[in-house]
């Protein structure tokens, strides 16, 4: 009986742990670059900022698949929520937690799970197309900015209109 | 009956506290916040490897390696049609829905390429690279048409339905490398564990895209949300409806590809027009600015 209590507590403690864990206000960029946005919403706002991949936001709250958050500048403004994670990327020098220099995400993530260096055995051993992957990735054609796809719209009477002076 | 399986479950539990706490005997001198901690630490890490054990929790640039190589077995069956004009065409088409899905974020972005196969298929891998053939471009008479073939591809990388036909055994064995708690070096053996995980997860999802099929569930999940995607923006659905009615037209002498690997149209135009119950869907103008476009940047095809 006096068993069961203690268990009970250890179970409520742990599930508490869970909680506060879970909770936590701070998500890092899982994407290369994201933009930070004045609404939420893609097509009807500004673009205030742009994070790279590890960069650290505080959440103020969610809305519809976005969240409200501050950057370390303090800017304030609305990112998707699948460019934000709660995860927190380790440095791989002397393994010790750090905030992921912007840009240096290669290095940072080297050996942890599916990376450059496994690509790089995989093509060694495998005999596939990777030119026509790569010139997808880099043709700067390819690149299409927030700017060109509303124009795109627009002339295509796809929608109205939006509020112009978007980056 | 309950009562004696609950009792061999605390009995479980306590054992399992109990050996904790000779573990942190070792360490440090009993005490019961770093029993506790050591449990917390336990479950968390129970926790996470069963998390890994569900391929949706790869990071986004973990889905892109394995998108780029499933692209590039792809990309090695199919010759790409090299037409700049076409090609950025379809890029602006298809990246302004991707921004208009629930997520509009992959690693790095959504890259459409045309393939050189009269085949009608299309293909999306995992974080973002889309493929349409030229025989499927040929089944749409709209801009709205093609929209709708694309946000389909868009909708089943939103859902990560390539990563999700990844064998879970595959990945198991190699959880704490694939969470990022554990580093490897190259060429040690469990690097060979990750290299052979990854190569197992590329050809799953290569057969399947190829050679298999998605569920009808699955199918059902992406054309429900390409309806979405595509009344976000502004396309016209009955863009969709008319590819479909196409393709069922086509299929009468034409059975590789989509004909192999989807739904029959008939049943495709059902789910769509369920999704469009309540709204007042227009025809189709085929000679308004964006069917021109559509015209002039796919001549030749």
């Amino acid at each position: 009986m006096h068993l069961n209590k203690s268990l009970k507590i250890l179970i409520v403690f742990v599930f508490t742990m869970g909680i506060v864990y879970a909770g936590s206000k701070f998500l890092s960029v899982q994407v290369q670059s994201a933009r930070v946005r004045s609404a939420p919403n893609f097509f009807m706002s500004k673009v205030v900022d742009k994070l790279k991949f590890g960069e650290k936001v505080t959440v103020l709250r969610s809305k519809d698949g976005w969240y409200k958050v501050k950057l370390p500048n303090n800017k304030t403004g609305w990112m998707s929520t699948s460019a934000l994670t709660a995860k927190t990327f380790k440095l791989k020098a002397g393994g010790r937690d750090a905030q992921v220099q912007a840009g240096n995400e290669e290095l940072a993530l080297a050996g942890r799970g599916f990376s450059g260096d496994v690509e790089k055995s995989f093509r060694q051993n495998n005999q596939l197309n990777y030119k026509w992957v790569d010139w997808m990735q880099a043709n700067p054609d390819y690149k299409i900015s927030i700017e060109e796809m509303k124009k795109f719209l627009i002339d295509g009477e796809v929608i109205v209109p939006f509020e112009k002076g978007d980056k | 009956m309950k009562n004696i399986k609950s009792k061999q479950i605390l009995k479980f539990c306590l054992l399992g506290i109990i050996a904790l706490m000779l573990l942190s005997i070792n360490v440090k001198s009993m005490d019961w916040g770093n029993v506790l901690n050591q449990v917390s630490k336990a479950v968390k890490t129970g926790t996470k490897i069963k998390k890994a054990m569900d391929v949706a929790n790869l990071t986004p640039l973990q889905e892109h390696y394995i998108g780029r190589a499933v692209a590039a077995n792809i990309l090695a069956k199919y010759k790409p049609y090299y037409n700049q004009k076409a090609d950025r065409y379809l890029n602006i088409l298809g990246q302004t829905l991707a921004q208009a899905s629930d997520r509009p974020n992959t690693y790095m972005g959504y890259r459409f390429l045309i393939l050189d196969s009269d085949e009608i298929n299309s293909f999306a891998t995992p974080g973002g690279f889309i493929f349409i053939t030229k025989g499927m471009i040929r089944c749409c008479n709209s801009e709205d048409s093609l929209a709708a073939v694309l946000a389909h591809e868009i909708a089943h990388v939103q859902w990560k339905h390539g990563l999700r036909s990844i064998r879970t055994k595959r990945l198991v064995s190699v959880g704490a490398v694939l969470l990022g708690e554990v580093a490897v070096k190259s060429g040690s053996g469990d690097f060979k564990n990750v290299l052979k995980a990854f190569n197992g997860s590329v050809n799953d999802i290569s057969n399947k895209l190829i050679n298999s099929k998605y569920s009808r569930a699955t199918e059902v999940v992406a054309d429900q949300t390409a309806v979405t995607i595509l009344t976000r923006v502004g396309y016209n659905p009955q863009g969709f409806i008319d590819l479909l009615k196409t393709m069922q037209e086509k299929f009468r002498h034409d059975r590789h590809g989509f004909y192999k690997t989807h739904p029959a149209p008939k049943s495709r135009i059902r789910v769509v027009k369920q999704c469009l119950r309540g709204y007042t869907i227009k025809e189709i103008n085929n000679n308004n600015a964006r069917n021109q476009r559509f015209k002039a940047n796919l001549a030749g095809i």
